[in-house]
């Protein structure tokens, strides 16, 4: 087990090294830079810029000095936000965006799983064919047409909310939900399928026979086996919800990394590019090996040395 | 299969109806944002991005502008007209009889917001940061027409005692102008030239250096009518009233919360819901609603930004001036003005927006087919046969623009007869086209930042690191230079002219609208007035219950 995690931390410790240095040379190569500014200033001014930033150093220096102060945790000053880092700009946004994704996750599991399994127990009833409506369309509608849609009705027609910003605790409930619901909807599916093949089979029948209540029958014994395609796919998902969303962020005007990651790229504020893309990078990393233990503690036929 | 127990549904009707009540209970009868301002003299307002930093200087950001308003007062101010110059930190001013120097009186009442004096030094020390080289200040072109100010920035002079400002006293600043400049107290008035507190720029090394924090909440001494208390990213910045500003009376917010709200639509829902007074723009799909059902809540302003073609002057087909005004005259502009942009924008006959600076221009391009059609047969191109495929580069950030760029394309079309594809580029791939000269025509844009006609006339002086049509004409370099050589108003008056009959005749930009700015404003706010050069006076403004 230890063994089969050092591998793990190491592979994924190089593949780091690849995104970063990747990452780093694309962002460069990309037409336009930092101070490309609708208004062009003279340049004496542009030298006198890239001077203060560095930028004036052949490009394999910049990267190696970049690749220094990572090492000591620095992720450099921002372009666009001069007197906040980007150490500072992480730490500030990513607690909003987790949070967010928390109670997110929280709805989208509890939605999702409860919807999942009563199409699995119902198959082919009313229950199956509402629960997995709900999946397809919540899988199709984006969050752009849902967000705005439940703003319309329960903000500015009923009242009870806030059209957008993050203040009080009221102003989570419609940017959770509607994000809950565009990850549920995926949950539902996968856990419905992966419950129908488990309950197909001859474990189940033996449970039965041996006079388990159906509940006792889903909950004990078919969910840890159904839910393996949906911890598989929670991985990659918890890193995306943990980081934030553009789209929700921006229609809910939520101060999250959600939309830092997409704006810097815009802003070509290549600091911050190259930090949000680390932090995504190691979540998705931390997270798939996660899923590893946790689909073997589930399913015994996994095996970690394989 | 055997029933399943009906713990499920159950448990979920009951999770959902205990939400609904709480929601129900918690929720209704709100106070909006909106009516506890009024209560309290609090204005919210839409601010578009968020302030990359707070600092003066280094700021090219038109938001932290308007944040400055309130925070920073300089010399003189705007009115909110816009045009007006009204006392400031200085309470009387001269001007010299050959318009070269201006001497400042400062008052002696103007004080900092920890309570320290406003003095002369706090801006000759602003204005050295302002140039300082290292710092690479963005706006520093403004303050070009004071003595010797470029050639400091560029390292060419090394003193800055060499430099046109000087503090004889600690109550007077003199300037010398290198030339003639009437525009030069608009200048004064503009957000970057603000004095800056000495002792807190040290406290963090800020005199040479760009992003100190010095610019935080707590940190931050101004000398405005308000005090930065909250700055929360991407969320809302506050500044409260500042009881030591010297004319605290005429101040009657008690504070102001700016919202960085990029998405138009997010701000037009929030302005419903109650959460704003007042909104940064409003999309242009919802200008007709508000038009005719909420008519007075909805503010249209023209605003001094042109949006023009620019060819690329230096390459075919467009190195040919008669392939330019083909294309000019093909415009039908009122048509534009009357289908596409709907009260988004004026059309435009003129470079310069009429009205700007005091003056005036005749119109020119007035739509000629017929005239179009023969000038393009001349350039060897009867009725666009044998023209080049080549692309309108646009590089949008909205859907308007796109539509804009679609009804020129038809326009040229149908009037020459050639084809012209619409490229639509990412915005800073589109600057970088810009620079780089790698288009055959595009659709640009030109705010103004000095209420003067130079400032977008110097846009097609040869060399001028906005000359994007690459132009190159040695009259027009002339007249322009005029400009700035002329020793009384009606020869300065002349030389603008000139280079707008120039422009006119060499087409290396052809206008097509005038922007307007739509915005909405609360009916509780007293006092809001919009003006050409979009900054508002926040001690003019008050909220009635």
């Amino acid at each position: 087990m230890l063994r089969f995690i050092s591998s793990r931390l190491l592979q994924s410790l190089f593949a780091l090294y690849l995104v970063i240095t990747a990452t780093f040379f694309m962002v460069r190569f990309v037409p336009g830079g930092p101070f490309t500014a609708e208004k062009a200033v003279t340049p004496e001014i542009l030298r006198n810029l890239e001077a203060h930033y560095g930028l004036n150093k052949p490009l394999w220096q910049q990267y190696l000095d970049y690749l220094g102060s990572l090492c000591r945790g620095d992720l450099g000053p921002s372009f666009k936000y001069p007197n906040r880092t980007v150490n500072e700009i992480i730490a500030d946004k990513v607690p909003v965006s987790a949070e967010l994704g928390a109670i997110s996750l929280a709805v989208a599991l509890t939605l999702g799983i409860s919807l999942g399994t009563l199409a699995a127990v119902r198959r082919n009833t009313w229950i199956d064919y509402v629960a997995s409506s709900f999946g397809m369309i919540g899988i199709s509608i984006p969050t752009f047409v849902v967000g705005p849609l439940l703003v319309l009705g329960l903000a500015i027609y009923a009242g009870w909310f806030n059209a957008s910003g993050w203040y009080g605790p009221a102003d989570r409930v419609l940017p959770s939900l509607v994000l809950g619901i565009a990850y549920a909807a995926p949950i539902s599916r996968l856990t419905r399928g992966g419950l129908l093949e488990i309950l197909n089979q001859d474990f189940i029948r033996t449970a039965r026979a041996k006079g388990a209540s159906e509940f006792r029958v889903v909950s004990r014994h078919a969910l840890r086996g159904g839910l393996l395609p949906v911890v598989s796919w929670l991985g990659p998902a918890v890193a995306g919800i943990l980081t934030g969303s553009f789209v929700i962020e921006t229609i809910f005007q939520i101060p999250g990394i959600g939309r830092e990651f997409v704006n810097s790229a815009f802003n070509r504020d290549y600091t911050l590019v190259l930090g949000t893309v680390i932090l995504y990078a190691v979540l998705i990393m931390a997270l798939n090996l996660a899923v590893d233990i946790a689909q073997a503690w589930m399913n015994p036929k996994v095996r970690l040395e394989a | 299969m055997s029933p399943i127990p009906t713990k499920f549904p159950t448990f979920l009707a009951h999770l959902t109806a205990a939400a609904a009540l709480l929601f129900a209970s918690a929720c209704t009868k709100r106070e909006t944002a909106v009516e506890s301002g009024n209560r309290t003299q609090t204005l919210h307002v839409g601010n578009q991005s968020e302030p990359p930093d707070l600092d003066p200087h280094t700021n090219n950001s038109h938001v932290v502008s308007l944040i400055h308003d309130a925070l920073f007062e300089g010399l003189v101010r705007l009115a909110a007209d816009g045009t007006t110059i009204l006392p400031g930190v200085a309470e009387r001013w001269d001007i010299s009889a050959d318009g070269r120097t201006y001497t400042f009186h400062l008052r002696a009442n103007a004080t900092w917001s920890n309570g320290d004096p406003v003095t002369a030094d706090d801006f000759l020390a602003a204005f050295r940061r302002f140039l300082e080289p290292k710092l690479g200040c963005e706006g520093a072109n403004t303050v070009f027409s004071l003595l010797n100010a470029r050639d400091f920035l560029e390292g060419r002079v090394k003193d800055f005692a060499a430099v046109g400002i000087k503090a004889p006293d600690p109550r007077t600043v003199v300037f010398t102008l290198g030339f003639r400049a009437p525009y030069f107290l608009s200048v004064l008035a503009d957000a970057h030239l603000r004095p800056l507190h000495q002792p807190s720029l040290d406290k963090f090394n800020g005199r040479t250096t760009r992003g100190g924090k010095w610019t935080e909440p707590g940190q931050l001494i101004s000398n405005g009518p308000f005090v930065l208390t909250e700055w929360k990213p991407n969320a809302v910045l506050v500044v409260t009233k500042n009881p030591r500003y010297w004319d605290a009376a005429r101040v009657r917010l008690n504070a102001i919360r700016y919202y960085p709200v990029e998405d138009a639509a997010v701000e037009e829902r929030m302005f419903r819901a109650g959460q704003l007074h007042a909104t940064f723009s409003l999309p242009q799909a919802k200008i007709d609603a508000y038009a005719s059902q909420r008519a007075p809540e909805l503010r249209a302003t023209p605003v001094l930004r042109t949006n023009f073609v620019t060819f690329s002057t230096q390459r075919p087909p467009f190195n040919d001036v008669r392939v330019r005004r083909a294309f000019a005259l093909a415009l039908d502009r009122e048509r534009l003005a009357a289908t596409t942009l709907k009260g988004r924008g004026d059309a435009a006959f003129s470079y310069v927006r009429p009205g700007v600076g005091g003056y005036s221009f005749p119109p020119f391009h007035r739509h000629d087919a017929a005239e179009a059609k023969k000038l393009l047969a001349e350039a060897g191109f009867p009725g666009g046969a044998g023209f080049p495929a080549l692309d309108y580069t646009v590089g949008s950030r909205n859907q308007d623009d796109l539509l804009v760029a679609q009804a020129l394309q038809q326009m040229w079309q149908q009037t020459l007869g050639v084809k012209v594809g619409i490229a639509s580029v990412e915005f800073k791939v589109w600057l970088d086209l810009l620079r780089t000269k790698t288009f055959a025509l595009t659709a640009d844009t030109w705010s103004m930042g000095i209420n003067d006609p130079v400032d977008m006339l110097a846009l097609g002086v040869t060399g001028d690191p906005n000359n994007d049509a690459g132009w190159s004409h040695a009259p027009y370099d002339a007249a322009y230079a005029a400009i700035a050589a002329s020793s009384d108003e009606p020869a300065r008056r002349a030389a603008i002219a000139e280079c707008e009959r120039l422009i006119a005749d060499q087409v290396p930009y052809v206008p097509v609208f005038f922007s307007v700015q739509n915005h909405l404003v609360h009916s509780s706010v007293v006092g809001w007035q919009d003006s050409a050069v979009h900054r508002i006076d926040w001690t003019a403004i008050s909220l009635k219950p």
